[in-house]
């Protein structure tokens, strides 16, 4: 099996050449959470998800494209009775096996299962300290409940991940969260912003105002270095950024580690519980469905989708509003697709920018975002909102931008079985 | 069949400002640095830290505090 880190390096011929290096796969919809920021608003498990069989050969077809790391994630992936097999089977097929958890109910019997099954990466999400975190996931107590199923998991020699969410109640508490995240031995901790999907589109007032990125940002970097000095490596999402003077360090700790665009479709793959393919697990579903391994291929959909080629064929033609002319314009491509998508309705346009920020901070303006249509209420999907530039001396509005998605934008035919 | 993915430009360091900058950059668009000079400037900085470091670690030797 490679080693984790091995695993996850990036060569020349893998953006040249796109796979799957990393898949990251919802095998139920089924949560005991009621998280009031989930994208795809898990509850229940699909109607229609794919049985043990199918998942096992969904494993042999990402071991064929050569897939590094398979991450398990629901709704909540210990739920399903045959999770710990799945598990066994992408080690045995030479990848790296992961679980991204809400850990209410993740005892140490089943961190015991999923350990003797191969699982050497666990990641726990944690939105807040206790009485945050425990209303942000919608149970008393969840707080607690991942923390101790850190420990147990460190007990078993996992790998221990923090995912956390960046929303309007969490900046006073992170340094606290840090604290712990340090006495308890975490390896990384996932930073990324609440995106308007799903339950986060209803609960709107989670979302940070891409003009608040400048008070953030420098709390998030003095907590990078913090967190480095403790053996922690913080780890920017794909929606943090993009490039201002924290880029260099906390994206890689070079001079040659930069953000380089949105990885969907190129070396990220995202896999829904009914075995529907896109391109990354965040994406809407229903402008990024590529196809379903019921009809097609892993294989044909990643080759033949145009769903999932997005990134591989698109040009900074498609960039709009301040994305359009921007000095990292070609290099970032108006950053992470998931970001942008569910707010507009189409990509290329991201306020969520620290560069951009401190450009408009320059002209004494600001943006923020508005909701202007609710999200019709099934997994994966958005509303709309409009971007409004105004000044920041007296909040006066500058401009007002509406979406205008276009057929080309919107979305892309799934494909289908073909006789 | 396949679309080839492309590989992204890759950007060079300002270390005036710690800002990515375009590699044909000569001066740095947003601190006005010359970036030559600037990575100069670094490189002699590092040189002194690494120095220091390890008269650190010496002297720490020395009076047997190493762990
Ligand atoms: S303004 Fe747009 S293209 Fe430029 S760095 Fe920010 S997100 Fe990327
Ligand atoms: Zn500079």
């Amino acid at each position: 099996m490679a080693s984790i880190d091995s695993g996850r390096r990036l060569t020349e011929d893998d953006w040249t050449s796109p796979f799957p290096a990393h898949a990251v796969w919802e095998i139920t919809l089924a949560c005991d959470l009621e998280c009031n920021h989930c994208g795809s608003r898990a509850k229940r498990r699909r109607p229609d998800e794919l049985s043990t069989e199918e998942c096992l050969d969904v494993v042999a077809q990402l071991a064929a494209l050569g897939c590094r790391e398979v991450t398990l994630i629901g709704g909540e992936a210990y739920l399903r009775k045959d999770w710990t097999t799945l598990i066994r089977a992408v080690a045995d097929a030479g990848m790296i096996p992961g679980v991204q958890t809400g850990a209410r109910n993740l005892t140490e019997a089943r961190v015991r299962e999923a350990a003797e099954a191969g699982l050497r990466v666990i990641g726990v999400s944690i939105d807040g300290l206790a009485e945050t975190h425990d209303a942000i996931r919608g149970v008393e107590g969840s707080f607690d409940k991942a923390i101790e199923a850190l420990e147990t998991c460190k007990r078993y020699g996992m790998e221990l991940s923090v995912n956390t969410q960046i929303h309007s109640g969490i900046l006073e508490e992170l340094p606290a969260l840090l604290d712990r995240f340090i006495e308890i031995g975490i390896a990384t901790w996932q930073i990324q912003l609440t995106v308007a999907m799903g339950r986060a589109a209803d609960n709107d007032a989670l979302l940070v105002q891409p003009y608040e990125l400048l008070e953030i940002y420098p709390v998030l970097f003095a907590l990078w270095e913090k967190a480095k000095v403790h053996g922690i490596d913080l780890i920017p999402g794909n929606n943090i950024g993009y490039f201002g003077p924290y880029e260099h360090a906390w994206r890689g700790q070079s001079e040659y580690s930069h953000f380089k665009g949105c990885n969907a479709g190129l070396n990220t793959l995202g896999i829904e519980a009914d075995g529907t393919i896109k391109g990354c697990p965040s994406l809407p579903t229903a402008p990024y469905a590529g196809g379903n391994i019921r009809d097609l291929s892993l294989e044909r959909i990643w080759n033949e989708s145009d769903a999932l080629a997005f990134n591989r064929t698109r040009t900074t033609a498609d960039l709009w509003g301040r994305c359009e002319g921007c000095y990292y314009a070609d290099v970032c491509r108006a950053g992470c697709s998931w970001t942008t998508h569910t707010l507009f309705g189409r990509t290329g346009n991201n306020p969520y920018c620290h560069y951009r920020a401190m450009k408009l901070a320059e002209e004494g303006l600001r943006e923020r975002v508005v909701k202007v249509k609710s999200a019709p209420g099934v997994p994966f999907d958005f509303g709309g909102f409009e971007l409004i530039e105004e000044r920041i001396a007296d909040g006066a509005e500058v401009k007002r931008i509406a979406a205008t998605p276009t057929p080309a934008t919107v979305g892309h035919p799934r494909l289908v079985m073909l006789a | 069949m396949k679309a080839k993915g492309r590989v992204p430009p890759q950007l060079a360091l300002c270390h005036g400002c710690k800002q990515f900058v375009r590699p044909e950059e000569y001066t740095c668009p947003h601190c006005h640095d010359d970036i030559a000079m600037a990575a100069v400037r670094n490189r002699d900085r590092m040189e002194r830290v690494t120095q220091a470091t390890e008269e650190l670690q010496r002297l720490l030797d020395q009076l047997g505090l190493t762990r």
